[in-house]
């Protein structure tokens, strides 16, 4: 979908977790750390470390919607780092 | 030259060439419920040496998870490199077994450069960096292990090929940078998350990082490469992990992420 001249980028976030879904609309330009920061703001998730992937591949905080090559219709997964041994 | 019987069962595993882990200097970083597993099937692999590095007391609270200790251990508050080298070394008396009492932190890269190989078992995120930066910036692969109940996680660091485990680290990392996950929840002038700790998760999770050491030593490693192990539902699944654009060990290069 294009709004204006933005694009915007329809994407499912789900949580491991709790297996619960949620639907995001993001711009290109997004970074990935915004969309694992507002996810875990929106389930309350704990002060903790983690990660989101696409499928086979993690995806990067730093990079951005357009360089991970998200697409319309994409479930990334927000999991939770383990850091304990 | 005949081969020790001791190791004919291991050395006859097809499509792994187990030999040359036995000539490698091994050091396992933490000695933990996770180095607790590493240690003893990378001892049973029969290296030339084997280092235990955990600054570390044994406590009551960890002979539930560690099998290494006994109560002995926690009541005289023996340390948890000593403890783990002395049973270690009861199994495999051919490995040189060390145990030394530091602080990772306060280790650089000439001394994570004596070794072929580390494996990280720490229960903190600040560690796991220092150790990770060490290894990477001397050229030493990595293979770095967490857990945190039902769930675990196995990164390989082959540098200079791949992601290091700096290029997963995120701000919800920066977050709690300097919490330790310890499985007390005590002894730290820092504040400190119990973290609960399931055994099988643990050695499963201790194991197949041990499984990947052996797959860099006969050359069969993958830079790059994450397990996530999902306890709960009792799924193993591997991704990939790609250079990160803002990691330190690799410069200011571009993402690898573009690429795609």
């Amino acid at each position: 979908m294009v709004v204006g001249k933005m694009k915007i980028t329809r994407i499912e976030v789900r949580n491991s977790q709790s297996g619960n879904s949620t639907l995001m609309e993001v711009e290109g330009r997004t970074k990935v750390q915004e969309i694992l920061d507002s996810a875990v703001a929106f389930w309350s998730m704990s002060r903790d470390a983690y990660l989101i992937r696409c499928g086979k591949k993690l995806l990067s905080a730093s990079s951005t919607v357009e360089e991970s090559g998200l697409k319309d219709g994409d479930t990334v997964e927000l999991l939770p780092d383990p850091e304990g041994g | 030259m005949v081969e020790d019987p001791r190791y004919g069962r291991i050395m006859s595993v097809r499509g792994l060439d187990l030999s040359t882990l036995r000539r490698f200097s091994i050091c396992v970083v933490g000695a933990g419920a996770l180095g607790n597993e590493v240690l003893k099937n990378i001892v049973l692999y029969g290296p030339r040496e084997l280092t235990v590095l955990d600054f570390d007391s044994v406590e009551r609270s960890n002979l539930g998870r560690c099998f290494l200790f006994s109560r002995e251990d926690a009541e005289t508050g023996m340390r948890k490199a000593d403890a783990a080298a002395r049973a270690i070394g009861r199994m495999n008396d051919d490995v040189a077994v060390k145990a030394l009492v530091e602080d990772a932190r306060s280790l650089d890269h000439e001394f994570f450069s004596g070794f072929d190989m580390v494996l990280g078992c720490m229960d903190n995120i600040a560690s796991r960096l220092h150790v990770n930066a060490n290894c990477y910036y001397c050229g030493v692969p990595y293979v770095d292990g967490g857990i945190d109940g039902l769930a675990g996680r196995v990164q390989v660091v082959i540098p200079p090929d791949g992601a290091c485990y700096q290029c997963t680290v995120n701000a919800t990392h920066m977050s709690v940078v300097d919490l330790g996950y310890t499985c007390t929840g005590r002894e730290a002038n820092v504040p400190r998350r119990l973290v609960p700790s399931e055994p099988s998760v643990s050695s499963l999770t201790g194991s197949l990082q041990s499984l990947e050491a052996a797959r860099i030593a006969a050359g069969k490693g993958e830079a790059g490469r994450m397990l996530l192990y999902n306890g709960l539902r009792n799924e193993l699944d591997s991704v990939i992990v790609s250079v990160s654009g803002v990691c330190d060990n690799h410069g200011c290069g571009k993402d690898e992420n573009h690429k795609d």
